[in-house]
């Protein structure tokens, strides 16, 4: 006889990353809001949440540039790449992409209020 | 991470066709305009040895292979009200190599667009090859993107090595009036000996720059 661990279905969440599920109070904290910067309601119906538009780190256009970072309380290394290119699909057709990709790894606090290390992706 | 047919519409979408995405994360406070809270924005948590980085040069790499993701139809699709009902689950990966020269460098002390941050950060160059998969039988590969095929004006990459938030060197009493859920508010500033500590014991491999805040200031 044997036991199985049960699949954890609130991990499965549709729209909804498992792996930050999985950190419970090691989850890290958005970017605060800040209704000057735009993303403040949503006001296409989904959750709130906060990302700048990728551009230079010393852009004062709301939004635009300035924090990259997507995580807040956090002190460590962040690295940005926001490129575009041609690709093709399992049928054979062109396509184009357009990708903002962001790491972070180093120090934040969590929803926990606690200190803890980390590297993340955003994708 | 996106896909268009024919050309790009950065502004109306019109030509999108996919949008990749990890979804959003848990809900951390229950302030939210919609009903589904504040949520950290398509981040994922990846091993410390996915990231290999050498700040003074500009170089480093990133290599995620096997990602669990959401396919939408488009990027409006997976943020409003339609943001639980993807129309597929699927597998990303991609490996993303940065490389010098650096082009600038900056210094950050005050930041306050987006959050209030600080910092030193050194403008690069990347490439980037991805793919995917979806539980539709849809598959893409990428050819290598990078700076000389990007749409001009709209390819950028950096390194930072930043603080933000409660690590911002002057959190204080206007921080944590403005932070109203997402934050901690009424919580005094970090101990800076304490946070470096956790940071030079971390597993992180992220070589650490001889490029002082001293030199920076001098670019």
């Amino acid at each position: 006889l044997t036991l199985e661990r049960l699949e954890d279905r609130r991990l499965l969440s549709p729209g909804v990353t498992p792996s930050l599920v999985r950190l419970g109070g090691a989850t890290p904290l958005p970017i605060p809001s800040e209704p000057a910067l735009g993303f403040l309601p949503n006001t296409l119906g989904g959750p709130d949440n906060y990302i700048n538009l990728p551009g230079p780190v010393d852009s004062t256009t709301p939004g635009f540039g300035g924090e990259l970072n997507v995580i807040t309380d956090f002190k460590g290394f962040l690295g940005t790449a926001r490129v575009q290119g041609t690709g093709t699909d399992g049928s054979g057709h062109t396509l184009l992409w357009d990708a903002d990709m962001r790491v972070m790894s180093g120090v934040y606090q969590g929803r926990d209020g606690r200190l803890h290390r980390g590297t993340f992706a955003e994708v | 991470m996106d896909l268009y047919q024919g050309q790009f519409d950065f502004v109306n979408l019109t030509t999108q066709v996919a949008d990749f995405n990890p979804g959003f994360g848990p809900a951390v406070n229950k302030v939210g305009s919609n009903g589904f809270g504040t949520r950290v924005f398509w981040t994922v948590a990846i091993p410390s040895s996915d990231l290999k980085v050498n700040f003074a040069s500009g170089k480093g790499s990133l290599h995620v292979r096997n990602l669990p993701d959401f396919l939408y139809p488009n990027f409006i699709n997976s943020v409003s009200s339609t943001w639980q009902t993807p129309q597929a689950h699927a597998t990303v990966s991609f490996n993303i190599v940065w490389k010098g020269p650096i082009t600038r460098h900056l210094q950050i002390t005050n930041g306050t667009n987006g959050n209030r941050f600080a910092g030193i950060f050194a403008e690069n160059q990347a490439t980037m090859t991805w793919s995917a998969r979806t539980s539709t039988g849809f598959r893409f590969k990428s050819n290598p993107g990078n700076f000389a095929t990007s749409v001009p004006g709209n390819a950028y990459a950096v390194f930072a090595h930043e603080r933000n938030g409660r690590f911002f060197p002057a959190a204080s009493a206007t921080r944590q009036v403005k932070q109203t859920g997402a934050g901690n508010p009424g919580r005094p500033p970090l101990d800076p000996a304490h946070v470096d500590a956790l940071i030079e014991s971390s597993a992180v491999r992220v070589r650490h720059s001889r490029w002082s805040h001293a030199t920076a200031a001098s670019h």
